[in-house]
């Protein structure tokens, strides 16, 4: 704080100075900001000296260093205690919980919209669709196999899970109709649609043990393939189902057969997730036979496991797609 | 001897009971008196109220049963008398001199206010004189005393002690036994002086023709005569005629009035503190404004909708609201103006006492603010000796001195002051102040008897001017007897006149003359008239120097106040010498070169001219000045730029106090007119109360700039996490303002050491660059490090690692997205991530709140060490306590957590912050020191020194 000087404590000359000296021309805004920028008379750039700024600089300089390296110094001792393996909260304890979401490939390109929309004549409207979806699939593709990630790799199946360390082969060569050379049948406005159930730390599905206690909500057509499916080969039941309905009774007549391929559900040798080296998520490709065109097609689909929770509302255990082929 | 002595004091009636033979028994014949007595009283206008007292060391010890009675009338006597103790209309007060017994204890309980020595006791044996209570005492007593006590003295003969009487309420207060008269007396002053303001003026006067002799002075009108004597109040503009006075004007239109008018019409400038708080809010609205433009901008290039844009920009303006301030500001002036109360200082205009913090010059009235406003004597000059009064040694001094003997006889003969009965002395200030001096070094009393012992032969005593007396003296006493008077005699008494005088002492100089019997024998007649005695030839006794004394802790006050930076200007109606030799005895001057100006000079300067005297003179006087010059030198001061105080009782004064920053009147001399225009009241007349007032004022201003800096703080991590949001699309951290409590404590902060020491806050602002660079630069920032820190903690410890958030936000806030990849692989559901995303803006707020208490430790100072300040406000303690159990109860109170979106989280999360806080504490700390030290050049503390 500094202190005024009364008149009285100056000199004469000072004094002088103060009432009589001729004061200088008032300046106007444009040339204050002129001289605020860059003062030659006192070597002032913004206000401060070249000293004063170097010095208030290097306080700056020292300062944030020194904040810097407190967060670096508690962020890396943070990290240091994490496991880069697996997260700290797994499952229950983590705040995602134990009910893995549903997902589905392809992606519309507008944000919270989850309509595949394209024209069935027009290449260049589902060529998007379907680059969209080479891409999702480049990681399971085996031609495309790096050395660290493939030698993990190891076909499974329900007798033969993967070992420790290894995991289980996604072979979406064989798909039908929903492979890359087919366009994945978007040209022949029968698109498919690729389901993926989210990977969560650990968790391992609860399957219906028996074709017998099945949910109520479960579609028939589900009921039925499951019943066929364990009646040849019990291992059927170690599965998470997947069904794919309309939303509404119109769009239920709307859509038309279904195909699930590789098989309607996520065999359960894939399970858990531990962040093995190049896991992949399995998928389901939904394939619509006959969608009505020049319509939208609500569809839902739901995942089937005692331990998935569902609610339409939360979109927990299920995911919404909507389909407009033109 | 008279059993009763009536005397009167003013407006009171004394009685006192006068048999000390007896105790102060009452028998038939006093009854009758003080019937009589209190029976004129309630019908005599000119008695106010009535004072019982007694003689000697009893109050009085009841009935007298010594002296016989007749039985009829005695029963009618005693009913009359209790009947005139119930009846009486007006204040009954008694002063218990020492027990009261019997009748006199009950009649005490029918007194409006008792006052009783510590030696009283109250003692009513009606049961063991085998009576029934007398004096309506089985009504009075359970009502003052309760039931119980009553019980215990009316049946049970209990002894109560004075002391006994203060607890249960019988009487109003004890006094020592010797202290008992003056202190019940200054009581009762003060008592009267209430009824004198709440009785309506009235005044004497003709109308048509008509004599009114008591109408109220509002009723006036032009054209009444209105009769006027020595004492009166003049109630209108009246032109005097022949000790009458015609009415020219009444109310507004009197010379007053137009005074009273014109301090009503001047408008007072805005305080200092509401300037400086619009001041602030037109630069916090700007600041604000001109975020929300930028985040506006900023946002609509990064391509965010309208919408998202308009909230971040409502978003970032509600942030910055300092919402804290307004509440901040009217505790801390409240709790200020009451305990400015406690101190004798009535705080009228709450923003005043600020404004007195920011004070730059004083403009003081001399008498009775400065100075005690009773003359007193302080000089004595014998035979080439000046004593001086105060000197400790003085008392010894006078016991050898025969010269001071002679000057007591003098003294106390030529006087023209009167010595009342009770010891009371009415006269000149000046005769007053000369026999108060005697009173105070040896008893009147004593003085007569030497003059007994004298009565032999006339001596002429006489006083006055010195030049006169010298002139007249031819012989000068000295410690052991006379000697003629030589040149140098005359020229040491010259001198020491003209020193006396220079002080601004009023000086006197006493003689004598012993007749000779002879030529004067005790039949002679003098005649004052035509002379007929000698007054040449005296013999010369000393020369006394008389003044109204500077208040004892003025000096001291003003020395303060000078530290302060404050410069004081005394401006008074007095002599240019006296007010020159008061300024330099309270130190408003230090040299004597100090500049006098006097009201002509005032007069015949312009503007201009004043206001280079101001700036060219530090210490000023003016002296000889009418009260409404102070208006003009106020302005003057006010042209300066200086913030203004100005002290002042009469209805002059008014336009002063008005125009002036802060007015200040007097409680005790200050006029009505006067008190309404002031902002503050001085309830003691007393200057070091200004002090006491400036002090708090800074205190409140340092103690806002803490509160605001408090505030700013916490809305560096409300802004800057929009930007994190923005320009890195990380999720949005969030808080919530929970630090109200904590901003408005800190107005209950002691005053820092620096606080008188440095000069008033000339261009000094609430909030500066330094505050803002040390808030947003520093303190906000290591806040805003530690919140993120927290935030991304938790993210991390869920899997999703800092370097994996930059740029997320885009499918992290799609609604449409299930599967956002965390760095571990796994994949979140929008409804799991909104969810994470609570639990980091929970952290990120705890972590936030964690900081802000340690900001709140941090700012209780500016200037000193926590360690030297301690923890000592508590309502900041319980204010930081409630701060951090809110923030918890926002965190894990089901249902309300949800409505703020916050998150109940994990125990270890809630320590995040404290390497942070332990940061803050360093910083802060390191900071005041270098400011106290003075380190870097002080480079510091222009940096940081807010």
């Amino acid at each position: 704080m500094t202190v005024k000087k009364r008149p009285s404590d100056l000199t004469s000359l000072e004094r002088f100075n103060l009432y009589y000296r001729e004061k200088e021309p008032p300046l106007t805004a444009g040339q204050k900001a002129k001289r605020f920028i860059w003062n030659p008379k006192t070597k002032q750039f913004c206000g401060r000296t070249a000293s004063s700024w170097s010095k208030i600089s290097l306080f700056y300089f020292i300062f944030y260093a020194a904040l810097a390296i407190l967060v670096a110094i508690c962020m890396w001792t943070f990290l240091q205690l994490l496991d880069a393996r697996q997260p700290k909260w797994q499952l229950e304890g983590s705040i995602i919980g134990t009910n893995p979401g549903l997902g589905f490939r392809p992606t519309p390109p507008e944000v919270a919209s989850s309509v595949i929309w394209y024209k069935g004549n027009d290449p260049g409207s589902y060529q998007f669709w379907v680059r969209e979806l080479s891409n999702f699939l480049k990681v399971y593709k085996r031609d495309g196999k790096k050395a660290g990630a493939g030698q993990n790799i190891h076909n499974c199946d329900f007798k033969l899970p993967a070992p420790a360390g290894k995991v289980c082969d996604v072979d979406i060569s064989a798909w039908g109709p929903c492979v890359e050379d087919n366009s994945f049948a978007y040209h022949k406005s029968t698109p498919c649609v690729f389901l993926k159930l989210n990977k969560i730390f650990g968790w391992k599905p609860v399957f219906y043990n028996s074709s017998d206690t099945l949910p109520q909500m479960m579609p028939d057509d589900l009921k039925e393939h499951i019943r066929n499916m364990t009646a040849y080969d019990k291992n059927y039941l170690n599965m998470v189902w997947v069904s794919c309905q309309g939303e509404n009774p119109a769009d239920r007549e709307n859509i038309g057969p279904i195909q699930y391929l590789p098989y309607r559900g996520f065999p359960g040798y894939y399970f858990p997730y531990t962040n093995q080296e190049g896991y992949l998520s399995p998928l389901v490709a939904v394939h619509l036979q006959r969608p009505k065109t020049g319509m939208l097609i609500n569809i839902e689909c739901r995942a089937w496991a005692h331990n998935i929770v569902y609610d339409r509302h939360e979109g927990m255990g299920s995911v919404h797609i909507e389909i407009m082929i033109e | 001897m008279d059993t009763i002595i009536e005397t009167t004091r003013g407006t009171v009636k004394v009685i006192r009971f006068n048999k000390p033979q007896k105790k102060n028994a009452i028998d038939g014949d006093m009854y009758l008196r003080v019937t009589k007595i209190l029976n004129t009283a309630a019908s005599d206008d000119e008695v106010s109220m009535v004072v019982l007292t007694g003689t000697g060391d009893f109050y009085s010890s009841g009935n007298d049963y010594s002296v016989s009675r007749p039985e009829g009338a005695w029963l009618q006597i005693l009913g009359d008398f209790i009947k005139a103790f119930i009846t009486f209309p007006k204040l009954l007060i008694a002063i218990v001199n020492g027990p009261a017994i019997g009748i006199a204890a009950t009649t005490l309980a029918l007194c409006d206010m008792v006052f009783a020595s510590e030696n009283a006791y109250f003692y009513t044996p009606f049961s063991k004189l085998q009576i029934t209570a007398e004096g309506g005492s089985t009504l009075t007593f359970p009502r003052l005393i309760g039931q119980r006590k009553a019980a215990e003295m009316l049946l049970f003969n209990h002894k109560m002690t004075a002391k006994e009487g203060l607890e249960s309420g019988f009487i109003n207060r004890v006094y020592k036994p010797e202290e008992l008269q003056s202190k019940a007396w200054e009581k009762i002053q003060e008592i009267l002086k209430s009824f004198n303001k709440m009785i309506p003026m009235s005044t004497k006067c003709i109308r048509d023709g008509v004599w009114n002799s008591d109408l109220p002075v509002s009723s006036l009108v032009k054209g009444d005569i209105v009769h006027i004597k020595a004492g009166d109040v003049i109630p209108a503009d009246i032109r005097i005629i022949e000790s009458k006075g015609v009415v020219l004007c009444c109310g507004d239109l009197t010379a007053l009035g137009r005074v009273a008018g014109l301090a009503a019409r001047l408008q007072p400038e805005p305080s200092p503190l509401a300037r400086e708080i619009r001041r602030f809010m037109r630069y916090m609205s700007i600041w604000a404004l001109s975020l929300g433009v930028i985040i506006a901008t900023a946002s609509i290039i990064l391509g965010y909708p309208f919408i998202q844009t308009t909230i971040f920009v409502i978003g970032m303006i509600v942030a910055n609201i300092p919402e804290g301030l307004q509440p901040t500001i009217t505790a801390s002036l409240t709790l200020t103006a009451q305990r400015m109360v406690k101190k004798n200082c009535l705080v009228k205009n709450l923003e005043a006492i600020e404004a007195l913090g920011a004070v730059t010059t004083i403009c003081s009235d001399k008498t009775g603010t400065l100075t005690k406003n009773k003359m007193c004597v302080r000089h004595i000059w014998i035979w080439d000796r000046k004593y001086s009064v105060a000197d400790p040694d003085f008392e010894s001094t006078l016991q050898v001195n025969q010269a001071l003997k002679a000057i007591k006889i003098c003294g106390a003969l030529c006087s023209t002051a009167v010595i009342l009965p009770n010891g009371d002395i009415q006269g000149d200030a000046s005769e007053t102040a000369i026999l108060n001096f005697l009173c105070a070094y040896d008893d009147p009393v004593t003085a007569s008897v030497h003059l007994n012992k004298r009565l032999s032969r006339y001596v002429v005593v006489i006083k006055g001017a010195p030049e006169c007396i010298l002139s007249r003296c031819t012989a000068v006493v000295m410690e052991n007897g006379n000697v003629n008077i030589t040149n140098e005699v005359k020229k040491a008494a010259d001198n020491a006149t003209e020193d006396l005088a220079n002080t601004g002492e009023r000086v006197l100089a006493f003689a004598d003359l012993i007749l000779d019997p002879k030529e004067f024998p005790m039949s002679f007649d003098f005649d004052t008239e035509e002379i007929n005695f000698p007054l040449e030839g005296l013999r010369l006794i000393g020369i006394i120097g008389l003044k109204d004394p500077p208040r004892d802790e003025v000096r001291q006050a003003i020395e303060r106040v000078r530290a302060a930076g404050i410069r004081v200007m005394m401006v008074t109606g007095d002599h240019p010498a006296t007010a020159r030799a008061v300024a330099i005895e309270v130190g408003i001057a230090t040299t004597a070169a100090c500049h006098v100006i006097t009201g002509n000079d005032l007069r015949n300067m312009t503007s201009d001219l004043l206001y280079l005297t101001l700036e060219k003179h530090h210490e000023i006087v003016f002296a000889r000045t009418s009260p409404t010059q102070k208006l003009q030198i106020v302005e003057a001061c006010q042209r300066q730029g200086s913030v203004v105080a100005v002290t002042g009782d009469g209805v002059n004064d008014a336009p002063a106090l008005r125009r002036a920053d802060i007015g200040i009147s007097m409680g005790i001399t200050g006029s009505q007119v006067s008190k309404q225009t002031a902002d503050i009241i001085l309830m003691d007349d007393n200057f070091a109360t200004i002090v006491l007032g400036i002090e708090e004022g800074r205190k409140i201003f340092d103690n806002l700039k803490k509160s605001v800096c408090y505030i700013l703080i916490s809305n560096v991590p409300e802004v800057l996490p929009v930007f994190m949001f923005i320009l890195f699309s990380i999720p949005l951290p969030l808080d919530l303002g929970t630090d109200m409590w904590p901003a408005v404590s800190l107005s209950y902060e002691k005053a820092e050491a620096d606080v008188m020491e440095r000069p008033p806050r000339h261009g000094d602002p609430l909030v500066s660059a330094r505050m803002l660079r040390l808030v947003y630069g520093h303190l906000g920032l290591i806040e805003f490090a530690a919140g993120m820190y927290a935030y991304f903690t938790v993210m991390a410890e869920h899997g999703f690692y800092p370097a994996d958030l930059f740029g997320i936000r885009e499918r992290w806030d799609n609604e449409a997205v299930n599967d956002v990849r965390d760095s571990l692989g796994q994949e979140w559901t929008y409804a799991e991530r909104k969810e994470l995303e609570r639990a980091c803006q929970a952290t990120y707020f705890i972590a936030v709140v964690i900081t802000q208490m340690m900001n709140g430790v941090i700012c209780k100072t500016r200037f000193n060490s926590i360690r030297d300040v301690g923890m000592k406000n508590h309502v900041l303690n319980i204010g930081l306590l409630f701060e951090l159990v809110l923030a918890y109860g926002l965190c894990y109170l089901p249902g309300i957590n949800n409505f703020f979106c916050t998150y109940p989280l994990r125990l270890q999360w809630l320590f995040l912050a404290i390497p942070f806080s332990a940061l803050l504490l360093a910083f802060g700390e390191f900071r005041k020191y270098c400011i106290r030290k003075k380190l870097f050049g002080g480079w510091y503390n222009e940096m940081t020194f807010y």
